[in-house]
């Protein structure tokens, strides 16, 4: 699998290079040190799936640096690693198409949870952001169909590369996608990731040696 | 003689005035009070006197009316005409003293006011010894009633002037009296009477003049608080900005370093994950070089924050030596020679023998960092280190042939954490608080830094540090006679008591003149003018010093006064001051023979200059003396 590491701090992009091969063997791991960087590199690799990204870059940040890395490359997943931790940024990020968010200053057992689940391709959110106790017992049931769309959906794939990765046609997924809203009872895709998130993050031990197998997932 | 009494007259009744005021205001205050007052009286006084020639035209048709049965017209006219003439006059000085207010001479005017009261109460007087023997008993009894009125109302006319009044009123009433008593030569009491009911107008002006004095001190009391007040208003404001100022500073290098404290912290935590899950020897290798890499920048940023806050809270204590700057720059550049071999750099050191009075660890660190910065910039050619001297500053400079700094980064590079081109702030750049750092020490020494740099071809940083010192002084270590205010034990002390008169028109010269000569164990006196200072004199004695100031009030010249009080009352040592620019006090009080200071005064060459002039035979005609405070000695070349 192929992903491109975005971070201005040269230091920070080799440990996070090193953690994703120790964790992912057969991860291809590709460096940009800024924006102009990072897109020259998506728009060069088609394959790839997988992109982490740091909210403070020198020439391009925030929000719009997320929307340039998905036009340059549709289906690669983006996941923002970055210092701030405020839940508006989060929030903000999830909407402009974002997978997942992992905060910088998360514990290194925690950093490596979340980098493994982004490796399978499933949401992480930082504990804040899940308001805890409020899903007490009610649990939704989603069929493993259902669970691959939301996935697609969460990696903010648009409904046609979602048909075409699963193999279904685009009314299809729109059926799927109103049935998931339905059942999570959200309203739009933001909310289905952080609930789903929630959701998953009360289900998972944090266990680092879970096998998580990320070949069996993209 | 007659100046002598009124001398005396005059200075007891000052020493009575103030002694009414003593309890409630200071000598000097007091003073002040009293040379405005006459300002204050003379002006009052003027108002009133506007309106008299109306008065006195009714005062003589009312005297017409009495007399004109039993007098021809022609006398009476030959009375009423010059009568009304001379109050015109009055009310017509009045109103000149009135439209050139401030630059009239108030003691001046009062005297021409006093003459001018007298004449007009000559004129009535003289009414009176013309028209009294002509009267019946009664009209002389009508005529008697208004000549007693009129000096009670030249009371209020002369407002708070027992001079005015009184030459009024005695020219009114002694022919009056006379007249009166010549008459009816059986009526002795008249005389005494008169006399009697004189002496009590004259009491109740006295009031007068000390209410208005009484009003005139406090309200020049209110304008000095006010000033304080305002005075003190600005400091505040200036510190509250100053502090605003820092605390402004200080968040910004706050947020500043807490993002670059956090980001080796970040990078930690991951190679702390990474520890967890590999087991691949050579990444552990790699694990390894980069912890120390982040562990050193940390700790270099933290030793530099520490600087920073130690500078900007200002407990750096600077150690004065004199250091020899060649020698100094000679070993900073010695630690620097590898990373310039290492990098292919040329570092080059051309060094006056200078010394200049600094603290030598400061001045290493401000190289050292200046050097570090050069070589870090510089990728080809070489880094040169100058030491000179210019005139009273000793100049170091570090140019580089580096990449140079953009006209856009040039304000910014002195401020904390600021790196003109490193972007991802990779901590192996260093953290950007070196010229941060350079900044605080050389405010500290009170030195100076240009910057000129050209992108492209390079850049040079020139320190100007003053106190430079012949390079032959030898280094000794800091002793307590070198500290920069204060005065040091060594320095010759005034003689206890010393007798020193200070006249200047300034109330605030004189108060801190004064309290700096009784901290120096001498007895000073102040006095506000010229007339003052001659009270003063009249009152003391003369001193062992006189300072004056060579521009008093009212043109009066302070040469000419210390002469003029010299001739009077002896020899004694004169110093003069003036803020004129050396040469025309040197012409201005030329001639003369006294020692001229120049304001501002600093306190050595003040000290120095009464010691001179005291120790000096006291003769008013000694030969020209020198003058201090910069000023070339007579003789030398300046």
């Amino acid at each position: 699998m192929k992903l491109l590491v975005v971070d201005d701090h040269a230091l920070f992009r080799s440990g996070l290079r090193m953690l994703l091969a120790a964790l992912d063997p057969s991860a291809t791991v590709i460096e940009a040190a800024n924006l102009a960087d990072a897109l020259h590199q998506a728009r060069g690799h088609p394959d790839l799936r997988l992109c982490l990204l740091d909210l403070r870059l020198q020439d391009g940040c925030g929000l719009r640096a997320i929307e340039s890395i998905r036009n340059a490359a549709p289906a690669a997943a983006v996941v923002i690693v970055s210092g701030s931790e405020s839940g508006a940024t989060i929030r903000d990020c999830i909407e402009a198409g974002a997978m997942a968010y992992i905060p910088k200053s998360a514990t290194p057992e925690v950093l490596i949870h979340a980098l493994r689940r982004t490796l399978a391709g499933e949401s992480f959110l930082p504990e804040g952001m899940l308001h805890a106790g409020e899903v007490a017992k009610w649990r939704p049931v989603l069929s493993p169909r259902q669970r691959d769309v939301l996935r697609c959906l969460g990696r903010g794939l648009p409904t046609k590369l979602i048909a075409r990765e699963l193999g279904l046609s685009e009314h299809t997924v729109k059926e799927y996608i109103t049935a998931i809203f339905a059942a999570l009872q959200v309203r739009n895709r933001t909310e289905a990731v952080i609930k789903a998130s929630r959701l998953d993050l009360r289900d998972q031990q944090l266990d680092p040696q879970t096998p998580l197998d990320p070949r069996e997932r993209w | 003689m007659i100046r002598a009494l009124r001398g005396r007259l005059a200075a007891a009744r000052a020493s009575r005035r103030r002694a009414w005021l003593a309890g409630e205001w200071s000598d000097l205050d007091a003073q002040a009070a009293e040379s405005v007052m006459l300002d204050e009286l003379v002006e009052l006084h003027a108002r009133v006197l506007q309106r008299i020639p109306f008065v006195q035209l009714l005062v003589v048709a009312g005297i017409g009316a009495l007399v004109l049965r039993f007098v021809p017209v022609g006398v009476f006219l030959a009375w009423a005409v010059p009568s009304l003439l001379v109050e015109l006059l009055r009310g017509a000085t009045a109103r000149r003293v009135l439209q050139r207010r401030g630059r009239s001479h108030a003691a001046r005017m009062h005297r021409v006011f006093i003459a001018l009261a007298a004449l007009a109460g000559a004129m009535v007087g003289l009414g009176a010894v013309v028209f009294l023997p002509r009267l019946p008993i009664e009209r002389q009894a009508v005529l008697g009633i208004v000549l007693f009125a009129m000096p009670a109302a030249g009371v209020a006319v002369a407002v708070a002037s027992r001079e005015i009044l009184l030459s009024y009123s005695v020219c009114i009433l002694a022919p009056a009296a006379a007249m009166w008593a010549l008459l009816h030569r059986t009526e002795t009491a008249v005389l005494p009477l008169t006399a009697v009911y004189l002496g009590f107008l004259a009491i109740i002006t006295a009031d007068g003049e000390s209410l208005l004095m009484r009003s005139v001190a406090i309200r020049q009391q209110r304008d000095r608080m006010v000033e304080a007040l305002e005075r003190g208003n600005a400091e505040v404001r200036t510190a509250m900005q100053r502090a605003e100022d820092s605390a402004q500073a200080r968040a910004r290098v706050l947020a500043a370093a807490s993002h670059d404290l956090r980001q080796p912290l970040h990078a930690l935590s991951l190679y702390s994950a990474l520890l967890r899950t590999t087991r691949d020897p050579a990444a552990l290798t790699e694990v390894a070089t980069n912890v120390d890499q982040i562990v050193q920048s940390l700790g270099n940023l933290l030793n530099g924050l520490l600087d920073l806050s130690r500078l900007s809270s200002g407990s750096y204590a600077l150690e004065l030596e004199i250091v020899p700057l060649d020698l100094l720059a000679s070993g900073v550049c010695a630690e620097f020679e590898a990373a310039a071999r290492s990098k292919g750099l040329a570092l080059v050191l051309e060094a006056a023998q200078v010394h200049a009075r600094a603290d030598p660890l400061a001045v290493a660190r401000i190289l050292r960092n200046l050097l570090d910065n050069a070589i870090k910039y510089t990728q080809r050619g070489e880094v040169r280190v100058v030491v000179g001297g210019e005139g009273r500053d000793a100049l170091l400079s570090v140019f580089d042939t580096g990449r140079g700094i953009s006209a856009g980064d040039l304000p910014h590079v002195f401020e904390e954490f600021y790196q003109a081109d490193n972007p991802g702030r990779d901590r192996s750049n260093g953290v950007g608080l070196g010229l941060a750092i350079v900044q605080r020490l050389i405010e500290r020494m009170g030195a100076s830094i240009r910057l000129e740099s050209t992108p492209g071809r390079g850049s040079r940083f020139t320190v100007t540090l003053p106190g430079a010192v012949a390079a032959d002084a030898p280094a000794r270590q800091p002793s307590s006679a070198q500290t920069p205010d204060g005065v040091a034990a060594s320095e010759p002390a005034l003689p206890v008591g010393l007798r020193i008169y200070l006249v200047d028109d300034e109330i605030a010269i004189l108060r801190g003149l004064c309290a700096l000569l009784r901290s120096w164990g001498a007895e000073p006196h102040a006095a506000i003018g010229a007339p003052q200072a001659r009270a003063l004199f009249e009152r003391h004695g003369a001193p062992d010093l006189l300072i004056v100031d060579l521009r008093l009030r009212a043109g009066e010249h302070g040469a000419a006064l210390a002469a003029t009080l010299q001739a009077a009352y002896g020899d004694f040592a004169v110093l003069v001051v003036s803020g004129e620019s050396a040469s025309v006090a040197q012409q201005q009080a030329g001639g003369i023979g006294y020692g001229v200071l120049q304001k501002p005064l600093a306190d050595r060459v003040l000290r120095q200059a009464i010691l001179d002039a005291v120790a000096r035979p006291k003769t008013a005609t000694a030969a020209r003396l020198p003058t201090f405070g910069g000023i070339a000695q007579a003789g030398r070349p300046s």
